[in-house]
């Protein structure tokens, strides 16, 4: 299984990568939405793990632009932020999320939601 | 800790809730009564002993048993349990109970009461077939500080993480203050909390169609487990089901319920067995002068 993480944040990016290759994922990483949907384009990820914000997109936005960067072979989204509102939640899985994980998050949540992720 | 205090907590669990500490666990009895014996100003386990020594009814007391017998619970534990439920023992319950239309599930050891709201949820996800039906959970533990918690249906963002898929947070959750989620009162009222001691007959609780009992009686010794298997097979209506947590060796189990075939942790009471075990008369409370004994 191939993981791409788009956040601007080198720690979550290093904590979450930790957790992936433990699992034995592939990982890949983009700090900036741009960059994530190239790498989508070019490395066909199985699994997306976004920021709410990112430096140069949202990540609804990012989401919405998916499709045109993922050859038909639409990878599974999950949301990975600070913003914990049922708002943004709500507006995250209408947007096509898969799963949404909220910050602060230990291994124990992080693997639970990559199993939702897997099994839905 | 030293072998006299890792046997003096010992006794005590195994009189008050029936769990078996072995002697190769003084490291985990240490750890898991760190902060209790710190909150309780004793500076080694011993000091931690007398006080319960001088007050074995007190709250310090229940306080070590409810530290020693702290379960890991998270929604949907193990989803291939509730995907069973869903799938194969309600519908078979539904047809077992047609005449009575009622369906009553028992979450025994339900610490703060994850596994009970998940049987809520799933039985709210059958609104359409268990139309009409009279439907009711019932969360039990033998610590009311735990239940407590599940009464109020609170969770922080680590708790509904664990398990539960985002939309059914969405679909069954609201927003509660300090970053905490509340389940919604239609799932709440659906589950009714209360106190209970496995070691014990249960006590106006009714009967019931599915009692979970997972991951629980692997803690109790051989005796221990027989007997409580007898416990619930006495409140279980004909064909009911009982629901261990995976892979569970119990003793006395092939003798009492039959395997549901095909499901893994799932047995069903024979009707035949119907009542075969009369609860027996509630012992007197163990007391903490009883585990020191």
């Amino acid at each position: 299984m191939r993981c791409l993480i788009v956040d601007d944040s080198r720690v979550i990016r290093a904590v979450a990568r930790k957790i992936l290759e433990a699992r034995g994922y592939e990982v890949e990483e983009a700090e900036e939405g741009d960059e994530g949907l190239d790498a989508c384009e070019e490395w066909g990820p199985d699994l997306v793990q976004i920021e709410w914000q990112l430096p140069d997109m949202s990540g609804i936005e990012f989401l919405q632009q998916l499709p045109q960067h993922s050859k038909g072979k639409m990878p599974k989204v999950v949301f990975c932020s600070n913003e914990g509102s049922y708002a943004s939640i709500e507006a995250a899985v209408q947007a096509g999320a898969t799963e949404y994980i909220m910050k602060p998050f230990d291994s124990d949540v992080f693997a639970s939601k990559l199993e939702l992720a897997g099994l839905q | 800790m030293n072998r006299e205090e890792l046997d003096f907590f010992a006794r005590l669990v195994k009189l008050r809730a029936g769990y078996v500490i072995g002697p190769d666990m003084a490291y985990v009895v240490e750890n898991r009564l760190a902060r209790l014996g710190q909150r309780n100003k004793c500076s080694d386990p011993g000091e931690l002993v007398d006080l319960v020594r001088r007050a074995p009814e007190g709250e310090v007391a229940s306080d070590v048993v409810d530290a020693l017998i702290a379960k890991d619970t998270y929604f949907f534990r193990h989803s291939e349990a509730f995907r069973s439920l869903r799938e194969a023992i309600i519908p078979r319950i539904q047809i077992q109970r047609t005449e009575q239309r009622s369906l009553r599930v028992w979450s025994a050891a339900c610490s703060t009461g994850q596994e009970a709201y998940s049987v809520a949820m799933i039985l709210d996800q059958m609104a359409v077939e268990l139309s009409g039906w009279t439907l009711e959970v019932v969360g039990t533990d033998l610590n009311r500080k735990l239940l407590e918690r599940a009464t109020t249906g609170i969770y922080n963002r680590f708790e509904v993480q664990r398990g539960l898929p985002v939309r059914m947070l969405l679909k069954y959750f609201g927003e509660a203050p300090d970053e905490h989620w509340q389940v919604n009162e239609p799932i709440r009222k659906m589950v009714r909390f209360g106190t209970a001691n496995l070691l014990k007959a249960p006590e106006g609780l009714g009967s019931f169609d599915i009692i979970l009992c997972r991951n629980v009686l692997g803690s109790f010794d051989a005796e221990g487990q027989a007997e409580t298997l007898d416990r619930l097979a006495a409140v279980m209506n004909d064909g009911g089901i009982l629901m261990l947590g995976q892979g569970e060796e119990i003793a006395g189990l092939a003798e009492r319920f039959l395997p549901f075939e095909g499901l893994d942790g799932v047995y069903l009471r024979p009707a035949s067995a119907r009542r075969a075990q009369t609860p027996p008369a509630p012992a007197a409370a163990p007391s903490a002068n009883q585990a020191s004994a």
